[in-house]
Order: structure tokens, then C-alpha cells, then sequence
């Protein structure tokens, strides 16, 4: 094992920790809109300080300097894309999450007595309001009509397609 | 650098063998723990493999394993998408007409797709939700779940999501 591995899994977590740690900083201060505008954000102060990192390790050449930006930009990527995929998306988003601290009660909850507080319409509202805010979606006073067809619902969709598609007999 | 291309190739092994795997089995369902076990054990194979590798200044197992690592889930999350039907996604599907929708004709179709009951069903069958008589109840895996995600909620300062 090289120096520089230790180094690139080093950078690549500090990054990833510098982000989640901003992650929080800035959600403590304002609630969730848009999924998106949270994360993209913060994920900069990730790179930001793999950068600085970066540039001010003794004792690398700039050939090392790129390599270990590239490889540790790798790390951060993949875990900031399954942190916010798989512990704060579905944290947001997820309704099963949400029915499950909806029956954190002694007794439970019957069905009606959910749709007091969770029903058809907080969901609707709760992802309108989320996909107006990232811009996914405009609405013109009348009519909601989509705004960006790159979005990620669809890139995962059309992954998620292609997978099925190839799986399918 | 050979470190790398070893847990690319243990990687797409894996995935070859799920998707192999999910062609030949007749039931249809969910086969995630599948992916992680063959994920797990050709982990296991590719760190033996490294052992055998010649050393050079260029090594990066620690690099390898992690990127090995973190691929799992990015794959899962491909995989389950095409089972899970997202309101996101059907609100998108349902405004991306050139005429797009109003309000009412959303909240219609997501009321058609009855997301509540039928998550509802999931919980049960995951273990984490039971009946008692009329009422839902959390199971106890089903409140373990809900301490961490109330404590991550303090964390993040944030109301219930969904």
C-alpha cells in the first residue's frame, strides 16, 4: 500500500465529512424546499475543501496532486451521492418513513386516524411545492408543466429502465 | 492502479451475476440482499486477489475497496427504482404533457395509486408494522427505525419528511 492511498481515502472522507457537516449547519437554519438547492450547495464546501487539501499536502509533485484530487473526488462523489440517495432523500422524502413516525404512539393508529394528519393531499403538496422550488416543474396560475427534462427523477428512471429492460427474459 | 481495474471488474462481475440471477428466478420481487451477498463475496475474493498482486509505489487497495464499497448501494439504488413507484416521478409523468396538469388532475392520480395503503402493506410484510385489532402498531424493529430517524431529525433540525 502507497502513501498516496491513505491519502486519497483521507481526502476523499474529510471531504465527504466537510459537506455533511455544512449539510447540517445550513439545514439547521432553514427548512427543506428543494432537495436539490440543499445539497448542491453544500457539496461545493466539500470540494472547496478537498482543494485546499490538496494543494497544501507536503511532498507531492503535481502529477501526484492530480491524482489524488481525481481518485478522492471519486470517493467524496460516490459517498455524498449515497448519503443524500440513501439516508437524507429518503429521510425527506420517503413515505414509509413518514407513516412510521406517524404510528409512533402506544396505542398505533387506525387508517382514519393517519389520514388526520397524513393523507393524498400533504403528499401531492409536500412534492409540488419540492419540485417547484428545484425548478423542475412550473406552474403558469392554472397548470403545473414540466420546466427541465435533465432531472434526476429521470435520469435515475431511465437507468432504472435500462436495468429492467436488460434483467426482463 | 491494478487495484482499481480488479474492483471495477469484481464489481460488474457482481452485477452481471444479480442481473443473471434476477433473469433466471420466476418469482418476481425485490432480490437486493442477493446483490449484497454476491457483492459481499466477491468482495471477499477481490481482497484475497490483492494480496497476490505484485507491490508497486502505485498501489491504491485502500482507494479500491472503498470505491467497491460505495458502488453497491449506487447500483441498488438503480435497481430498486424499478420497483418503486416514487409520487415525484408520477407527478412528473403526469405534467409532462404538452398541456400539462392542473391541480385536481394530480392529486386524482396520486389518490388512484392509494401510495398510502399500499406502503402501508410493505411495512407489514418488512416486519416493521403490525395489526393490532384495527390499528397499526410499530413492531419493535419498526420503533428502532424511528429512534434513529428522530434523533437524525434533531440532528438535522428538521419536522417529519415525506
Amino acid at each position: 500500500m502507497s502513501g498516496l492511498d491513505q491519502i486519497i481515502v483521507a481526502c476523499g472522507m474529510g471531504a465527504f465529512i466537510v459537506f455533511v457537516l455544512a449539510h447540517i449547519t445550513v439545514l439547521r437554519r432553514r427548512p427543506v424546499v428543494s432537495i436539490l438547492d440543499a445539497v448542491q450547495k453544500t457539496f461545493y464546501f466539500g470540494i472547496w475543501a478537498l482543494t485546499a487539501a490538496v494543494s497544501v499536502l507536503p511532498g507531492l509533485n503535481v502529477v501526484d496532486q492530480c491524482l489524488v484530487f481525481i481518485f478522492s473526488l471519486c470517493v467524496y462523489g460516490l459517498a455524498s451521492f449515497v448519503y443524500v440517495l440513501c439516508i437524507f432523500g429518503p429521510y425527506a422524502t420517503s413515505i414509509r418513513l413518514r407513516l412510521m413516525s406517524e404510528l409512533d404512539a402506544p396505542q398505533g393508529k387506525t387508517m382514519a386516524e393517519i389520514s388526520r394528519t397524513y393523507d393524498s393531499r400533504v403528499i401531492c403538496d409536500a412534492r409540488l411545492k419540492r419540485l417547484l422550488a428545484s425548478g423542475d416543474i412550473g406552474f403558469d396560475g392554472h397548470r403545473y408543466h414540466i420546466a427541465r427534462t435533465n432531472n434526476a427523477f429521470f435520469i435515475i428512471d431511465a437507468g432504472a429502465r435500462t436495468l429492467h429492460a436488460i434483467m426482463q427474459k | 492502479m491494478n487495484h482499481l481495474m480488479i474492483a471495477f471488474v469484481f464489481f460488474v462481475l457482481s452485477v452481471i451475476i444479480h442481473v443473471g440471477y434476477c433473469r433466471k428466478v420466476s418469482f418476481v420481487g425485490l432480490q437486493a440482499k442477493t446483490f449484497i451477498l454476491t457483492a459481499l463475496a466477491n468482495g471477499i475474493v477481490m481482497i484475497i486477489c490483492f494480496l497476490f498482486l505484485t507491490p508497486s509505489p502505485m498501489d491504491l487497495p485502500y482507494t479500491a475497496v472503498f470505491l467497491y464499497v460505495l458502488a453497491i448501494p449506487v447500483y441498488l439504488i438503480f435497481y430498486v427504482s424499478i420497483f418503486l413507484m416514487s409520487p415525484s416521478k408520477n407527478i412528473l409523468r403526469i405534467v409532462q404533457t404538452a398541456e400539462g396538469a392542473t391541480y385536481d388532475m394530480i392529486l386524482g392520480t396520486l389518490e388512484q395509486e392509494n401510495f398510502i395503503p399500499l406502503r402501508l402493506g410493505e411495512l407489514q410484510d418488512s416486519g416493521c408494522v403490525g395489526r393490532s385489532g384495527e390499528k397499526f402498531v410499530l413492531t419493535p424493529s419498526g420503533r428502532n427505525i424511528v429512534r434513529v430517524l428522530k434523533i437524525y431529525q434533531k440532528v438535522l433540525g428538521q419536522g417529519p419528511g415525506g
